[in-house]
């Protein structure tokens, strides 16, 4: 097995806007006006060209997320990038991490387009599942107070979508639908893997032990990650009697990696700032309007931050962000070392944004990123072969119509329709008249 | 301020069932004081003035006081229900009824209900209804500096204390955990539009107090609240904003007073 995964992250960002300092907050109130559309489409192109690359390269996953009203992430529909990511790659998985479950008034929504999309895709898609940030509350106009619950309850429902005989009932405290009753149901069984991406919220890490669903841990700094995947750990086998996977295990940490140390720093510094200085502008009371937290978990979190003189993202000097583990920028020998500590350390098995985009990046920069990634730092976490994990799993749906007509055979049921009478013809060959001419009422028929 | 404020007043009584905190002080007639969005759970000099005439009956809504709704409280029925059950347990057969912002809009929804239980009517800048091109400022995902300024109709001053830092810990997550029970009621409905047609229900005599320019809730609401109300009147107070609780605690109280005074049977 190898000893880890590599997933090319994307936020898709629009960087074309004014320093941080001379605007109140990337999202909700950046005026519009400043995202340009041609521009975009260049921009879009190219982050479409990138993900697309990945699979070439052997990365063992692309991954697309949900955020809206921002110039941080322009992807407020990420099933749409999942869709055309199916279309043009063939075998790399392929994870929205991920949907806003709470934001969606029925949550069957996403239950469709994920199986859709997993059925599409051949069996390619990871479902990630967050609960969004306070901010997109304030864009989507949705009651922050019950989102905690309703995300819950989107989450088991959707669940029970793709595991459970349709049509039944889902009678609950915030979803009231007579006939769940899903199609198409998706590929992978028993279902899509589930991923809770999230912060070093106890919440969170806490539940994603409990169901076993992989912990995806968003930027923050070698300590606090320590903390949050010790904790994982520690839930599952105090409170739930098993020990994990590393495979349950994934932190975000952008990368950028070049020919040596002071080259990766000279090309990834003023992008890895954008990101912190500009693209991470918010401001507390739109990180937490009111209602997104219960106020005792507001309180852990400022008392934490005031006990450990912890700094707001934008506050971090370069320096502390590299020192603090908030980003690795290096030779391929230094981001190798840096994640064989984390392997050891962590005890985890995937990292995300291990070379690819960030903040400003340019395409040509982020290209080669991901070559030196590919061809310096993945084989040293591979088996000899070299090989991503997709090629070496058996795809959930056969490659070929050979293969499927041998491994899957024909449907269980053939089309058929009822001529007259008790009649019937069989759709697949009822253009053949020796085969409709054999009815009775057809016998004259030309 | 002239008024000397005393001890806060406070007790929690059971109201079928659910623990609820109560202020009360004074005697005479009973005036049931709903809160607002704003300096909900303080004991102000303005209550103190209701206090110095009436037995001032000042609840604090569900959940306020521990900072989270609790669960069963789902809409602004919930709290019709509860109040009625309130008014029940203080054996109050009819109250002169006052509301301060959302307390105003909590208020019209328990006189339209309970028409009975009510002697006057009375709000105070109400939110709760829709008029175009006059919304009301968002105060839920707000800038605390540009709040403070909508609310004050410019900076606070004396009254800075009101709005307490981050670094405040405690006294912010307080007051971050009240605006969370506000959002729980007016997140997803800023207004009813249904209130309009109810309103008109409520035929008592009736006062609406504005101040003389509120940039949180534009002062077309008051206009048409005093428009909508049977036996409506408007008033205003000069040279304050939205706080104006706070502000004029004694002008407002006045005006509230002389207004019972002037009706009373």
């Amino acid at each position: 097995m190898n000893r880890l995964e590599f997933y090319m992250f994307h936020l898709m960002p629009y960087p074309f806007i004014p320093p941080g300092e001379e605007f109140e907050s990337i999202w909700i109130t950046l005026p519009n006006t400043m995202y340009d559309p041609k521009q975009g489409h260049r921009l879009y192109r190219e982050y479409m060209d990138q993900l697309v690359l990945a699979e070439r390269l052997g990365y063992d996953g692309v991954l697309v997320n949900e955020h809206h009203q921002t110039a941080y992430a322009v992807q407020p529909a990420p099933n749409l990038w999942a869709a055309y990511l199916a279309a043009r790659t063939s075998q790399i998985r392929i994870g929205v991490i991920g949907n806003a479950l709470p934001l969606h008034r029925n949550p069957l929504r996403v239950a469709e387009e994920i199986a859709m999309l997993d059925v599409m895709s051949g069996g390619r898609i990871i479902s990630g599942h967050v609960r969004a940030m306070g901010a997109e509350y304030v864009s989507a106009g949705v009651d922050p107070t019950t989102s905690k619950d309703r995300f819950w309850e989107a989450n088991d429902l959707i669940v029970k979508a793709w595991t459970e005989p349709g049509p039944f009932q889902w009678h609950g405290e915030h979803y009231d639908i007579e006939y769940v009753n899903t199609w198409p149901r998706p590929l992978q069984q028993p279902h899509p893997p589930i991923w809770l991406p999230g912060s070093t919220s106890v919440d969170t890490i806490d539940k994603a032990a409990e169901r076993r669903y992989p912990f995806m841990l968003t930027p923050t700094s070698n300590w606090l990650s320590k903390t949050a995947f010790a904790r994982y750990y520690q839930v599952a086998e105090e409170q739930y009697g098993y020990t994990p996977s590393p495979r349950q295990l994934g932190r975000l940490v952008h990368t950028h990696v070049a020919e040596t140390d002071e080259q990766a720093h000279r090309e990834a510094r003023a992008h890895i700032m954008w990101f912190f200085r500009n693209g991470l502008k918010i401001p507390g009371f739109q990180m937490m309007p009111a209602g997104y937290n219960s106020k005792e978990s507001l309180r852990r979190t400022l008392e934490g931050k005031a006990k450990a003189g912890a700094k707001g993202f934008t506050e971090l000097s370069y320096e502390e962000l590299v020192e603090g583990g908030y980003v690795i920028v290096g030779s391929p020998e230094t981001v190798i070392e840096k994640y064989e500590e984390m392997i050891d350390e962590y005890k985890i098995g995937m990292v995300m944004s291990a070379g690819g985009h960030l903040g400003s990046m340019p395409h040509w920069m982020v290209q080669k990123n991901m070559y030196l990634m590919a061809e310096e730092v993945m084989p040293h976490f591979r088996e000899a072969d070299g090989k991503p994990t997709w090629a070496k799993t058996e795809p959930a749906a056969p490659q070929t119509y050979s293969e499927h007509a041998a491994t899957v055979g024909k449907p269980k049921l053939m089309p058929r329709v009822r001529w007259e009478g008790d009649e019937y013809l069989d759709t697949a060959t009822a253009h053949i008249p020796e085969v409709y001419r054999a009815l009775p009422s057809l016998r004259d028929a030309p | 301020m002239s008024t000397t404020v005393s001890a806060d007043p406070t007790s929690v009584i059971d109201v079928a069932g659910e623990p609820t905190t109560l202020r009360r002080a004074g005697s005479g007639r009973s005036v049931l004081f709903l809160h607002g969005a704003f300096f909900p759970t303080r004991w102000l000099p303005f209550h103190e003035r209701l206090a110095g005439s009436y037995d001032l009956v000042a609840p604090l809504h569900p959940g306020y006081a521990e900072g989270h709704p609790p669960d069963w409280l789902r809409g602004f029925d919930d709290l019709v229900l509860h109040y009625r059950s309130l008014l029940d347990t203080l054996e109050l057969e009819q109250v002169d009824l006052v509301g301060y912002d959302l307390g105003g809009w909590i208020a019209a929804q328990l006189a339209t209900f309970h028409p009975e239980r009510i002697r006057t009517f009375t709000v105070i800048a109400p939110s709760g209804l829709r008029i175009a091109d006059a919304p009301m400022f968002e105060f839920l995902c707000a800038d605390p500096g540009r709040l403070e300024r909508a609310l004050f109709g410019g900076p606070a001053g004396e009254h800075a204390h009101f709005f307490a830092p981050p670094t405040d810990i405690e006294a912010f997550t307080d007051a971050y955990g009240e605006n969370g029970v506000t959002a729980r009621l007016v997140w997803e409905r800023r207004y009813d539009i249904g209130l309009d047609r109810r309103i008109g229900r409520i035929d008592v005599p009736a006062l609406v107090v504005t101040p003389e320019h509120d940039q949180l809730i534009p002062n077309a609401h008051a206009t048409r609240w005093a428009e909508l109300l049977p036996q409506g009147r408007l008033s205003e107070v000069d040279g304050v904003g939205h706080a104006l609780i706070v502000q004029a605690p004694d002008r407002v109280a006045d005006l509230v007073t002389s207004f019972i005074e002037e009706v009373a049977v």
